[in-house]
């Protein structure tokens, strides 16, 4: 029986004894972890929404934060450099997902097959998901570095590569230096929970399928395709919101340089409020980052529910 | 011509597969080569992917190195352990029973409750860090471990409690319905048949929980100014001075972080697959 087939009888069924002993259970099962969400995230982040309409000067000891209506957001917009993070935004976010999920579903098909070895592999996959980034950033730092590094030494012996490699001195170099670390950190992840959902098509499709004559595109297209498509949904949009909220991956490597060219939202909120004083302004930004994300969640939300998570 | 495509097929797969190995392995090998090394063999041009003189100094100097408020490594990995541990043990516990409530029960704001958790699952924590810091600077908390520990167990737990929702979904309540029949409590079913039901589950989320914490830079570096709270990752950038970085032994310390957590990833992949897959599919 498919689970949700459970929860259907479960959920839809009118609970036998609705008593006050039992409302009290549920708050005793509910309470602590609401107490806890309440003061140390929802709270917060209606403080980011209040403060994101105060004025904040820079001299840290005035008290008095008078409204400032939407000065703030029309400071980040008005910003010269809001283009240029907006870009490296979208841009970071555009093909990191793309790379991770094309790359992740293809090494998932790959992984699929059977081949002496396939659950070592599957385990060593694992790796870049569980390294930190702390030490995926200087692992990359170092190998990259062009005087001392492995990786720029293996580089440079390339026959088209000329002169010494400085991957993260030039814009272009820096953003796709740090796009490729983003994708190599989490394409893993959506292997693994694409050969999931491939372990669960039953052999006897293809059978039919090739019995059919239908060809390894074919099969792809027609069986393997709709099969995985709820996950891939589901995937893309987890990703999306993972990818565009990155700080830490780029931070330890660029600090948002060189000028700017790395500098997405998250490091942008970051130096804005913590180098530049610029409080308000950060805040505004977190706003707008938050009603993006909210947005992309809404989404997430209503396919879970036709799913019948609920 | 059959065999031969066969076999043609078949070699390209190996080659595919080793191709992958490679792009996977190679920083995780890269870091390793490197903590082998000492700094001064990384800085003579030292950088095939081999080490030419391998040697466990770098290991020795990242063990035994202090820095100038007196802590080193070990002050550091107990600081990260403990941190981590109680976190993952209140994240854990409270939402695998508002994990298991919102699975089980039906109550008046189960849909908004389990909407705020999708979402606060997936905001960016760079939002709730400018006011959280201002609070806790103005409580004068800035500085405590206790403080770092209930955020790390706050920041874990939507993510927890999305993936206990989908793990107990797939639970079947005709066990919970016997045990009901019998006069068991809720509080009596949740301890005696969900729990040791759930013992792989809970040990793989626990995992993820602990690595939140144990790979954290962005709340440690805001909040633990002084060098003796520092965990591990803050610790890591101790070997880094204004001229001169002291690339083998970070390397060695980001060996010892890292390896533990890889072999406890490998150890529970199983069920940390399934039960992100259960989460992913709701």
């Amino acid at each position: 029986m498919h689970p949700a087939l459970y929860r259907g009888t479960i959920l839809n069924k009118p609970s036998p004894l609705k008593s006050n002993r039992e409302s009290t259970t549920i708050l005793q099962f509910i309470l602590p972890a609401v107490i806890v969400l309440s003061i140390f995230v929802f709270i917060p982040i209606f403080q980011t929404i209040l403060m994101s309409f105060q004025q904040w000067s820079l001299s840290a000891s005035s008290k008095s934060h008078p409204f400032a209506g939407f000065k703030n957001y029309i400071a980040v917009f008005g910003l010269s450099q809001f283009k240029t993070m907006g870009y490296a935004t979208i841009s970071y976010t555009v093909l990191c997902v793309f790379g991770k999920m094309i790359l992740g579903l293809f090494v998932a098909l790959l992984l699929n097959k059977k081949f002496v070895g396939r659950s070592v592999v599957r385990g060593l996959m694992l790796i870049p998901w569980a390294m930190p980034s702390v030490v995926v950033c200087n692992v990359f730092l170092i190998a990259l570095d062009p005087n001392y590094g492995i990786l720029s030494g293996m580089i440079t012996k390339l026959p088209f590569v000329k002169g010494p490699f400085q991957v993260f001195n030039g814009t272009t170099s820096a953003f796709a230096a740090v796009t490729i670390i983003g994708i190599w950190k989490n394409f893993p992840f959506i292997s693994l929970m694409l050969l999931a959902a491939l372990g669960g098509i039953p052999q006897d499709y293809y059978d039919a399928a090739s019995i059919d004559g239908a060809g390894r595109f074919r099969q792809f297209l027609y069986i393997t395709w709709p099969q995985i498509k709820p996950i891939w949904n589901t995937l893309l949009t987890l990703q999306v919101l993972w990818t565009v909220k990155e700080f830490e991956l780029i931070y330890l490597i660029t600090k948002g340089g060189p000028d700017s060219a790395t500098g997405v939202i998250g490091i942008d909120i970051y130096l804005n409020a913590f180098r530049f004083y610029k409080v308000g302004m950060a805040c505004a930004e977190g706003v707008l980052l938050l009603v993006f994300c909210l947005i992309f969640s809404i989404i997430y939300f209503q396919n879970q529910n036709k799913e019948g998570a609920l | 011509m059959k065999p031969f495509r066969k076999t043609a097929a078949g070699i390209i797969k190996y080659m595919l597969v080793l191709l992958v190995c490679i792009f996977v392995l190679l920083p995780f090998v890269i870091m390793i080569s490197y903590s082998l090394r000492t700094t001064q063999n990384i800085f003579s041009l030292d950088h095939g992917l081999i080490p030419r003189q391998p040697t466990l100094q770098a290991y020795k100097n990242a063990i035994q190195s202090y820095n100038f408020s007196g802590s080193g490594f070990g002050t550091w990995s107990w600081n990260s352990l403990w941190v981590c541990l109680i976190a993952t043990f209140i994240a854990i516990s409270f939402s695998a029973t508002m994990g298991y409530a919102i699975s089980r029960f039906s109550f008046k704001f189960k849909k908004p409750l389990w909407f705020m958790i999708a979402l606060t699952q997936t905001i960016p924590w760079i939002i709730i860090l400018i006011p959280y810091y201002m609070n806790i600077a103005k409580l004068g908390l800035t500085n405590s471990l206790g403080v770092l520990m209930v955020t790390y167990a706050a920041v874990f737990l939507p993510t927890s409690a999305w993936l206990f929702v989908g793990f107990f979904n797939n639970i079947p309540i005709e066990l919970e319905e016997a045990a009901k029949i019998d006069g068991c409590s809720q509080w009596g079913i949740f301890f005696r048949i969900i729990l040791p039901l759930s013992v792989p589950s809970i040990s793989a989320i626990s995992l993820v929980a602990f690595v939140t914490g144990w790979g954290d830079y962005l709340f440690a570096s805001t909040m633990m100014k002084r060098a003796a709270l520092w965990t591990l990752p803050l610790g890591l950038t101790s070997f880094r001075g204004e001229f001169f970085i002291q690339w083998a032994e970070i390397m060695a310390m980001s060996t010892l972080v890292t390896i533990p957590i890889v072999i406890l990833f490998i150890y529970l992949q199983r069920y940390l697959v399934d039960l992100m897959s259960g989460g992913v599919k709701g």
